[in-house]
């Protein structure tokens, strides 16, 4: 799978999420968190139901969905509690040269 | 080998067992319920009722033998200390957790009356519901305007029946813009529904009056009961080695409560009680409910008493502040002020009415 650059660190704030839509990732849509730790993705979409994790509450190494509260660790995905019952997909993302390269996991 | 019995495997009874694995409680765990696995019922009343694919399971056949939790798909039938029995097993038990939640009242009329709870109660109203059925919802709460979203949407002709703007004590100020909304959506009759009204003209009528403890097994036990299971904070019933947590439960001075939120915390303080440490700071009463396209969520308490201020911030959201110390916030489709008012109330963040009021000064910003 290739990376796909999707811009440069200006270009996302510290502790938010930034989406990166389908016609981008060329498969489902992507949350990316930078963070002071570092730069994190997952699947965009809460595994508990139709909301952007983009939109969450990023604190302390994890995102929270909006719209029932349910956390994610932003490092490997695994869900921290209820409502979601199912840990987030992950995807690669570094920073080189100050650009932001993604690249996506999605099963074949 | 100490063990712990679990009735009822909703949310409540079901966090239990997670949370004390996560603790690290080695003895064995056995929740005894009458379905098939741990549901989650939150969706129930609207995707699920619509005829979405909505996966109701709390957790996956593998999640309860990874954890050695073993789930009985029973009815327990008595208890005592130490001691719990369906029809035809018996349980040792040096804890019971009782999370046997609520079951819902109805209405006494001469037609045949709908309830909403469980899965099966989906089922049938899923089977019902459909284009040119004439429904009557009767209630004030949260459930009656979900269901009043999720019938129409299924095409029926809807008419809901409530004595008052449902909801007011839990969205405050903020249940008049639902209410608003319901009207102009549609049928509302201002009244509560009666034998005085012409029933003929429904085909179908559900109550979505209230809730009730389900406290059946409680009785005769020597548990203390009024308006549930009483317990203390740490939900401990009288009885030693028996508590009770949900729907099911009432802390002694304090009103029940019966929203999926305490369901979940209180899981996590009974099974800081079981294992002897130090529960979390008290989360303040979080509540969520999704009607007509329109997400509300409060938390904390959102009516305010004498000496404490409302603030507005924009239309959609309200705060009761006292003392720059936030009470509550209740708010329509902007989620993150929930997320945020939550931490300031949890954490005991100084707030400033101005700034709360102010749309332009990042909600985020004002928990940093």
């Amino acid at each position: 799978m290739t990376s796909i650059d999707i811009g440069s660190e200006d270009d996302f704030p510290l502790e938010e999420g930034v989406y990166i839509g389908n016609d981008i990732t060329g498969g489902e849509p992507i949350a990316v968190f930078r963070t002071e730790d570092g730069i994190y993705a997952l699947n965009d979409r809460c595994t508990h139901g139709n909301y952007s994790l983009s939109e969450g509450w990023v604190e302390d190494g994890t995102v929270e969905c909006p719209k029932h509260a349910s956390s994610f660790c932003l490092a490997n995905g695994k869900v921290l509690n209820l409502p979601a019952t199912q840990d987030a997909p992950t995807h690669d993302v570094d920073v080189v040269d100050g650009r932001i390269l993604l690249t996506p996991k999605f099963d074949a | 080998m100490p063990n712990t019995v679990i009735i009822g495997g909703s949310v409540a009874g079901f966090s239990v067992a997670a949370e004390l694995r996560d603790a690290g409680y080695t003895g064995a765990i056995t929740i005894i319920d009458p379905h098939e696995t741990a549901l989650d019922r939150p969706p129930l009343s609207t995707d699920y009722l619509v005829g979405d694919d909505v996966d109701l399971a709390l957790a996956s056949d593998s999640w309860f033998v990874e954890n050695n939790v073993t789930w009985v798909q029973d009815t327990v039938v008595r208890f005592s200390r130490g001691n719990v029995e369906t029809a035809s097993q018996t349980f040792q038990a040096d804890h019971i957790v009782i999370a046997t939640g609520a079951t819902p009242k109805t209405l006494e009329l001469p037609k045949p009356v709908y309830t909403f709870r469980t899965r099966a109660d989906a089922d049938v109203l899923r089977n019902s519901l459909g284009p040119g059925v004439c429904v009557a919802i009767a209630g004030g709460g949260l459930l009656a305007p979900e269901l009043a979203t999720s019938a129409q949407q299924l095409g029926a002709q809807v008419t809901v029946f409530t004595p008052h703007i449902p909801a007011g004590e839990v969205f405050g100020e903020l249940a008049e813009t639902l209410y608003t909304t319901m009207t102009q959506r549609v049928k509302v009759i201002p009244r509560r529904l009666t034998v005085d009204e012409d029933l003929d003209r429904f085909d179908l009528v559900i109550a979505a009056v209230g809730v009730e403890p389900a406290v059946q097994i409680a009785e005769g036990t020597g548990l203390i009961l009024d308006d549930g299971i009483v317990v203390d904070e740490a939900y401990r019933t009288n009885v030693a080695g028996v508590y009770a947590i949900g729907d099911v439960c009432r802390i002694h001075n304090q009103p029940r409560q019966d929203h999926w939120d305490h369901g979940r915390a209180s899981a996590t303080r009974v099974v800081h009680t079981i294992m002897g440490t130090e529960p979390p700071a008290r989360t303040p009463q979080w509540v969520w409910s999704d009607q007509f396209g329109h997400d509300a969520q409060a938390v904390g308490r959102v009516v305010p008493r004498a000496h404490e201020h409302l603030v507005h911030r924009g239309d959609n959201a309200i705060f009761v502040v006292s003392d720059q110390q936030l009470i509550g916030a209740a708010a329509i489709d902007e989620q993150l002020v929930i997320r945020a008012a939550t931490r300031m109330i949890t954490r005991g963040i100084a707030v400033d009415p101005e700034q709360l009021a102010d749309t332009s000064v990042s909600i985020r910003q004002l928990t940093r």
